[in-house]
């Protein structure tokens, strides 16, 4: 399963590893912790597969590799999908 | 809706204040780090948090992300991204927002006014729980959690 930004402007106000977003394009605002924000930061550079998400998360947090739930990451990954924040990609058009 | 996320703070010994119940935690620091309060995560502080707030006026005129899917002339749809208590918008056409998907997939729609009704699950399907004949209709569907966010 591979992932992109969807390329929406976002405005973000850290509050102590909290994060208030106001998303333009939906007049939605949502609160993100720092896993969440770290899902669409790593997405922002190009398409990521699950996998590779959850290594450059636990990475950034400098916790063991693994640590990082993948139904957790599976639940946040369709939550931001909806939002229309991130986009699912088969294997080849993440190939391109 | 996932919890919120805890930390577990552990004190790196600084020499300062050592206690019998302190972590001594060894590595390569460089001696000022050593002062530096570290966080060791658990799993459950790494659950993603993804809330979306409402407040009237805003809700009135924001689009919010849904799935529609298509229901057969049975009633019944399928759904590979159901969650128990996700909910229909029984009102047709689907009330996408200009600009959005009109077909199978994810959108963004518009959720007031709109009517609801709960998704339940019917054999090998699923079905809006309504009396309204949503059969061969595209239907929107919200997420229990994005559902739940239109009450606060």
């Amino acid at each position: 399963m591979f992932f992109r930004s969807a390329g929406h402007d976002l405005v973000w106000i850290d509050w102590d590893q909290v994060y208030i977003v106001y998303q333009p394009s939906s007049a939605e605002t949502h609160v993100f912790n720092e896993v969440t924000a770290l899902i669409l930061r790593s997405l922002e550079v190009g398409p990521l597969s699950s996998e590779e998400v959850s290594e450059k998360i636990e990475v950034a947090l400098g916790v063991e590799r693994g640590v990082l739930v993948a139904d957790d990451l599976a639940f946040a990954t369709m939550r931001l999908e909806e939002l229309g924040l991130i986009e699912r990609l088969d294997s080849a058009c993440a190939a391109q | 809706m996932k919890p919120e996320e805890s930390l577990d703070v552990t004190r790196e010994s600084d020499g300062l204040s050592p206690t019998a119940d302190e972590a001594d935690i060894s590595g390569g620091v460089a001696a000022p780090e050593n002062k530096r309060r570290r966080l060791v995560r658990s799993a459950a502080a790494l659950a993603p948090l993804v809330l979306t707030l409402r407040s009237g006026g805003v809700a009135a005129a924001s689009c919010t992300g849904a799935r529609l899917v298509r229901v057969g002339d049975d009633g019944k749809f399928s759904d590979a991204y159901h969650q128990t208590n996700d909910v229909c918008i029984v009102d047709t056409p689907a009330p996408v927002c200009e600009n959005h998907p009109t077909t199978d997939g994810f959108t963004k729609v518009r959720t007031e006014p709109a009517s609801f009704a709960p998704v339940v699950e019917d054999g090998q399907g699923y079905r809006c729980n309504t009396n309204i004949d949503l059969n061969n209709k595209i239907v929107a569907i919200l997420s229990s959690t994005s559902a739940t966010s239109l009450l606060t």
